[in-house]
């Protein structure tokens, strides 16, 4: 009798497989005849609006004309592409309610969270939605080295104090007066961390925002140089308040202060001149000079560090997509195992863990321009 | 009355029914397709039409409202920017503290107002008061007017707040007047116009990022349009017609003026859907008016068709009728005057055919009366003959049967015979020979060994004298010679058979037979000339069997 129930059970359960397997790809049939002419979603999430807005606006930029752009070739597997943004408004804390709503939209990919702290915040998220995270600028080096779902077309900023420890050493400064402003705290962790084991920090001043750097104690700390950790606005303005009270020492300035093309410049006048900083890329480069054109015909400005990066992110989500990553399972499947995409000037290389390899240029501000001075290796 | 106009109506109907079957195509049905493209094509085409003119008209309405309206924004933003850059010309008349503070208090705009000098350091600021002594020489605003023109920066970060903003710039002898305006009061001036909720009204800058918006949120995140069409256009020219556009994720109509002036572009968008709302309600009661309408003109003319159909079958049935023979066939009057007028003339025709045969049929009455007169009198004649015969033979006092005389009445009686059967049957031309020859044998052989069978024959009068006159010499023949002798009594077998067009009449006895090499045509007996005269005259073939017995075979064509 058991064996008969056994059996008896075999047989409903194949004829349940079988009737199972018929709804399932009747169901599929119908999931596919119905994306078949629905655009993907490509979420873009990022500070569109406070103090960390210059980069997530800029990089909107880039990818909306990117959007368009592939759009007007068609799509991807004759499918249009839709952005779909959502806004932290330079609040960490809103970057999970944005994400989610990013999810709710359908979105494949999270292409943004270009702030580390605002990418460290989406992390969980992201590994617990199973749904990949492409980041054109968070660049802090905390994120390396992790099998997630957190995956960077910019390099890590990991090798930049090294190279202004270096930098340093062959001009003989050896005390640094570091400068922050706490609003990025992964990212300036990447700086502060290695310098202190490579130069002596003669001060570390922060504060929450400009108006609680402490000037009067930078001007005491007796530093051979000071490096500014802020975005372009607030580097600009740190470096004009520095130069007003005095402090005449050479400047270095972190990554994030030239995300915004020259804005540091603009921000921070003859202040930032002779300033040296590291940046992964070089607008000089004639690879991107077609880009440049094209978005400076769209926009009436050239597109500066933060678009340009955007754009690679965008370059390497296009390809998986075009690689059958229309879902958000099979776009993690196929981005896991993408190593180099072409990016806008030249090809770049991820590797296992999703975090690409690029140039690092030495980059100095001279005569109200930055001019590239090389490469550091 | 013919036998024809006897069927009822149900056997005319399903004679009907199979002429239904005859193909061809069905004229009502032609008709009712006719009518619907007639009626519905062009109610079609006029729906079609309606619903297009409406739509243009109500699109044309909206683009001249919403054109007027972003022109109106334009110019109102213009009028602002104008009196922005005037409270910059009066400072830079008369830079100073005190001209600054008052300005930046008069024009609630300014969130910030700076003197620069010539070299780029700003020297005094009223407002946010944080960049005072800082170097913006590298900023656009200072790097244009100190190029000697007035300056409406791009959307931008501001310095102090992070918040978009723009700069105004205005060169003065001495320096750079510079102005930071709020854009928040932008958007809520906007706000103000008492739109709709989902109505848009927008203005950008020259670089497409918006710098008003009924939805302040949006120039707060720096939202852009420069990829649309319509942005780029207007940069161009002074309006822009209504576009259907994708735009803030959904579909709208949006319109759009230049800023008088300046790179400033106004835009004013409403959801598609509402204009498709208005159309829809004007298409909704215009849809169902026709419809209604076209059901009503469609059914009338089903109905009509249907009538039309009914007299159609009416007047078929009568005609079909008068075919028939059935003139007075009780069908529906027609509904329309104009099948009346046929069905009238139907009825007359039926009159005169059934008055023409009816005097047709009295016409062959009379003849058959003339006929069955003549064969009775011939009868009569033969009779007359026959017993004239019988009184010469008795006259004569030779009564032998089978003399020469005898024979004659034989034969006589047999013709007689057949012209009586003729008179008194109904068909005066044909006759039941089957019938005739039981007869015929009945009166020539009185004998109880008579076998004959016969199956049913009819035969023409042409064929039916000549086969009686042969059976009523075959028969005399067999009675005269069929016994075997004395005291022996004739057996006469007559056997009448029909099969493949063919009849068979065998004629047999039981007497000695003929002799060998019998050759009736040379016997020299009359009766035996006379049956081969006639065989060859009804074109039918003889056999004759005489050993043991005699047998006749006569096989000829009906």
């Amino acid at each position: 009798m058991r064996l008969r129930g056994l059996n008896g059970a075999g047989r409903g359960s194949s004829r349940a497989r079988a009737a199972s397997a018929i709804l399932l790809a009747a169901s599929a049939a119908i999931g596919i005849s119905c994306s078949a002419g629905r655009p993907i979603v490509i979420g873009l999430a990022g500070s569109f609006s406070g103090r960390n807005s210059a980069l997530a606006v800029s990089g909107r930029k880039a990818a909306e004309l990117f959007v368009q752009k592939a759009n007007n070739s068609g799509g991807v597997r004759g499918r249009k592409l839709a952005l779909a943004t959502s806004d932290f408004a330079s609040d960490p804390a809103m970057v999970v309610p944005a994400d989610t709503r990013l999810l709710s939209r359908g979105a494949v990919v999270i292409v943004g969270h270009f702030i580390s702290e605002e990418a460290a915040a989406a992390l969980d998220f992201a590994n617990g939605k199973r749904i990949a995270l492409v980041s054109p600028t968070a660049s802090a080096e905390s994120f390396s080295g992790k099998d997630d779902f957190f995956f960077r077309t910019v390099m890590s900023s990991g090798r930049a104090p090294l190279a202004i420890a270096a930098d340093m050493a062959s001009k003989g400064r050896k005390r640094l007066l570091v400068i922050e402003v706490n609003q990025n705290k992964p990212y300036d962790e990447t700086y502060t961390g290695p310098l202190a084991r490579s130069v002596t920090i003669a001060d570390d001043i922060s504060g929450d925002s400009l108006g609680d750097i402490d000037y009067a104690r930078a001007l005491r700390s007796k530093a051979d140089a000071a490096l500014i950790i802020a975005n372009s606005i607030d580097a600009g303005s740190i470096a004009q308040e520095l130069r007003l009270r005095g402090f005449a020492k050479p400047l270095y300035l972190s990554g994030f202060a030239a995300t915004n093309g020259e804005g540091v410049i603009a921000s921070g006048g003859s202040a930032v001149e002779g300033a040296w900083f590291v940046h992964q890329i070089d607008e000089s480069q004639p690879a991107l000079a077609p880009l440049i054109a094209e978005f400076h015909a769209a926009y009436g400005t050239d597109p500066d560090y933060a678009a340009l990066e955007t754009w690679d992110a965008m370059c390497l989500v296009k390809t998986v997509l075009e690689a059958g990553g229309l879902d958000r399972r099979s776009f993690y499947r196929i981005l896991r195992g993408t190593r180099s995409f072409r990016g806008a000037a030249n090809l770049i290389s991820l590797d296992e863990y999703g975090d690409a390899h690029r140039s690092l240029f030495i980059r100095v501000i001279k005569d109200h321009k930055i001019v590239t001075l090389g490469r550091f290796e | 009355m013919r036998a024809g106009g006897e069927k009822g109506k149900d056997d005319i109907l399903a004679t009907s029914a199979r002429h239904g079957s005859v193909g061809g195509f069905s004229l009502v049905l032609l008709l009712v397709c006719f009518a619907a493209a007639v009626i519905g094509l062009p109610l079609a085409g006029t729906i079609v039409r309606t619903v297009s003119a409406v739509t243009q008209r109500f699109r044309a309405e909206l683009d001249e409202k919403n054109v007027l309206l972003a022109r109106s924004i334009a110019n109102e933003a213009g009028v602002f920017l104008e009196s922005y850059f005037s409270a910059l010309t009066a400072l830079a008349a008369e830079p100073g503290e005190e001209a600054t503070r008052s300005l930046i208090s008069a024009f609630p705009a300014f969130m910030n107002l700076m003197i620069v000098d010539r070299s780029g350091r700003v020297e005094f600021e009223a407002g946010s008061g944080k960049e005072t002594g800082y170097d913006v020489s590298q900023r656009d605003y200072f790097k244009a007017a100190f190029l000697g023109r007035s300056y409406l920066s791009l959307s931008t970060l501001s310095h102090g707040s992070y918040h978009p903003t723009v700069y105004l710039s205005l060169p003065y002898p001495g320096g750079i007047a510079v102005g930071e305006l709020d854009l928040k009061l932008l958007s809520d001036n906007i706000a103000r116009l008492s739109l709709r909720s989902e109505d848009i009204v927008a203005i950008a800058d020259a670089g497409g990022t918006l710098v008003a918006h009924s939805d302040s949120a949006r120039v707060e995140r720096s939202e852009n349009i420069a990829l649309m069409s319509a942005f780029k256009d207007s940069l161009h020219t002074e309006a822009v017609a209504t576009q259907d556009v994708e735009f803030e994720g959904r579909r709208v109509l949006l319109s759009a003026a230049r800023v008088p002036g300046f790179d400033w572009v106004a835009i004013v968008a409403e959801p598609a859907a509402k204009l498709d709302l208005e159309i829809a309600r004007f298409r909704v009661p215009l849809l169902f008016e026709t419809i209604g309408t076209a059901s009503l003109v469609f059914l009338a003319a089903l109905l009509a068709l249907t009538y039309i159909g009914k007299d159609f079958t009416s007047l078929h049935l009568r005609l079909h009728a008068i075919a028939l023979g059935d003139y007075d066939l009780p069908v529906k009057e027609p509904i329309f005057r104009e099948f009346r007028v046929i069905a009238l003339d139907f009825g007359n025709m039926a009159n005169a055919v059934e008055d023409r045969e009816r005097r047709l049929s009295e016409s062959l009455g009379q003849k058959e009366v003339l006929i069955k007169e003549v064969h009775h009198r011939v009868k009569n004649n033969l009779q007359l003959v026959e017993s004239l015969l019988s009184l010469e033979m008795h006259r004569r006092d030779d009564p032998e049967p089978g003399g020469s005389l005898d024979r004659a009445r034989a034969r006589i009686q047999a013709l007689a015979s057949v012209h009586e059967m003729l008179y008194l049957s109904e068909d005066l031309a044909r006759l039941r020979f089957d019938e005739y020859l039981r007869a015929l044998a009945r009166d020539l052989v009185n004998l109880p060994a008579l076998r004959i069978e016969t199956e049913e024959l009819d035969l023409d009068i042409d064929r039916a004298i000549p086969c009686g006159l042969i059976a009523n010499e075959l028969i005399t023949n067999a009675l005269k010679y069929g016994s075997r002798g004395e005291g022996t009594s004739p057996e006469i077998g007559i056997r009448l058979s029909v099969a493949g067009g063919f009849a068979k009449l065998e004629i047999s006895d039981n007497g000695p037979g003929f002799p060998p090499r019998f050759d009736p045509a040379s016997s020299g007996s009359l009766g035996m000339h006379l049956v081969l005269s006639l065989v060859q005259q009804i074109e039918g073939s003889w056999h004759l069997a005489g050993e043991g017995e005699a047998r006749w075979t006569i096989r000829f064509p009906i």
